[in-house]
């Protein structure tokens, strides 16, 4: 049986997923990374993406996450997300609508939209749709 | 002595008062229940960025946060309530930000009216307010004033950031606190070994707007809570002694309608008497 850890992944204003588990994968600085039980403590902060989980029974869970932090320490493991959704809770339609409205603001780019913002937006709705659609071909 | 038809009115009124009292105790205690959820729904993340942002702070001093600041004047939070009606909620938060710095050493962030007001009326430069900040503070509000705090502190207008706030104790007690929260207290030598990716002054620039928000959004939130407790405990009261007052009054309604029969009947007979 291979070792566990204890895991909370934690929103501003919700716990998102707290237990026991075997492997975690998420989005860092410089690439994606996996954590196994009794890592190495390390702080790792995070770019928009999928945090993937093996829990204690083998199940596994995928959240679409948008920044935030990792810090792993030897008695466990902590993420700090800005927002997190599970994959089987992602609205397809909100997500591809979101999108939608952010690729025709960058294409139309009038001088008053905030490209930034407008790219961060298109990002975090690619990546929603991208975890709830790998979800569901695994389903 | 007071005649019937007075005591009637003044019942009256009375009873409205209670009425009013009860309605508001009831808005009171459903913001209150919804004050302490949130707190407790955000109290995780916000404890555990918090701590984070300290420890990362140990290992690299590479932000302006950890800084001194440069400025003369203390930026002063004080966060109170739109209305009163909520006993000395309001007063002790305004006392003890009176008590910890005068017009000259700080600038005040005014969250909720009577705050702004006041301080206003003492002679404190306002520079940052938010109001009116309504039953349920909003997260967005607060995150932009943090920012905004936040921008002023780097920019070297400000010595300190200081919040005032009255801590969410639970039950009938409430404790005005006055904490400093920037420049920030690194906690040295817990992750010396730590890996970081990617360095620790570069974790730095977003875990501190983190930092920073989370804490004026958790004293918003301690303060909201107290305030609703408050105005529970102020309605409760004020509803008792309308009750109190009822049973005063309509014990003199009775003595009066009495002394009124008794009159008449003495009358009556003192009539009768002359007749025979």
């Amino acid at each position: 049986m291979p070792p566990r850890y204890e895991l909370a992944i934690l929103a501003r204003d919700h716990s998102v997923f707290e237990g026991r588990v075997e492997h975690l994968a998420a989005p860092g600085w410089d690439g994606s990374f996996g954590v196994l039980a009794r890592h190495a403590p390390m702080v790792v902060q995070l770019r928009t993406g999928e945090i993937s989980v093996v829990e204690e029974d083998g199940g596994r869970s995928y959240f679409a996450v948008s920044g935030g932090y990792v810090e792993v320490a030897w008695d466990g493991v902590t993420a700090l997300v800005d927002a997190a959704e599970p994959a089987e809770e992602i609205d397809m339609g909100r997500a591809r609508a979101a999108e939608e409205r952010a690729e025709r603001r960058l294409r139309e780019h009038e001088p008053e939209v905030d490209v930034g913002r407008a790219e961060a937006a298109l990002r975090r709705a690619l990546n929603r749709l991208r975890v709830a659609e790998k979800r569901r071909r695994e389903g | 002595m007071i005649s019937v038809r007075d005591v009637k009115s003044k019942i009256r009124t009375v009873r409205d008062i209670e009425q009013i009292c009860r309605a508001m105790k009831t808005v009171a205690s459903i913001r209150l229940r919804r004050a302490e959820e949130q707190l407790a729904r955000t109290r995780p993340y916000r404890r555990r960025i918090v701590d984070l942002a300290m420890r990362v702070a140990g290992a690299s001093r590479a932000h302006p946060f950890l800084q001194k600041g440069e400025g003369e004047r203390t930026g002063m939070v004080v966060v109170t309530s739109d209305r009163g009606l909520c006993g000395g909620y309001n007063a002790s938060a305004i006392r003890r930000a009176v008590a910890e710095m005068g017009p000259e050493e700080a600038a005040v962030a005014a969250v909720g009216r009577r705050g702004q007001v006041q301080m206003a009326r003492r002679g404190y430069e306002i520079i940052e307010r938010v109001e009116p900040l309504g039953g349920e503070p909003e997260v967005g509000r607060m995150w932009e004033l943090a920012d905004r705090l936040g921008a002023r502190y780097t920019a070297g207008e400000l010595a300190r950031i200081v919040v005032i706030y009255t801590h969410f104790v639970g039950g009938a007690r409430s404790e005005v606190r006055a904490e400093t929260v920037v420049p920030v207290a690194p906690r040295e030598g817990v992750l010396e070994d730590a890996i970081f990716e990617p360095t620790p002054a570069e974790l730095l620039q977003g875990l501190m707007v983190r930092y920073l928000r989370a804490e004026v959004l958790g004293a918003v939130l301690e303060a909201s809570a107290s305030e609703h407790t408050a105005r529970v405990m102020a309605m409760t009261s004020a509803t008792d002694n309308a009750e109190e007052m009822i049973r005063d009054l309509t014990r003199e309604y009775n003595k009066a309608r009495q002394a009124g029969i008794t009159k008449e009947l003495a009358e009556i007979v003192g009539a009768a008497e002359a007749t025979v």
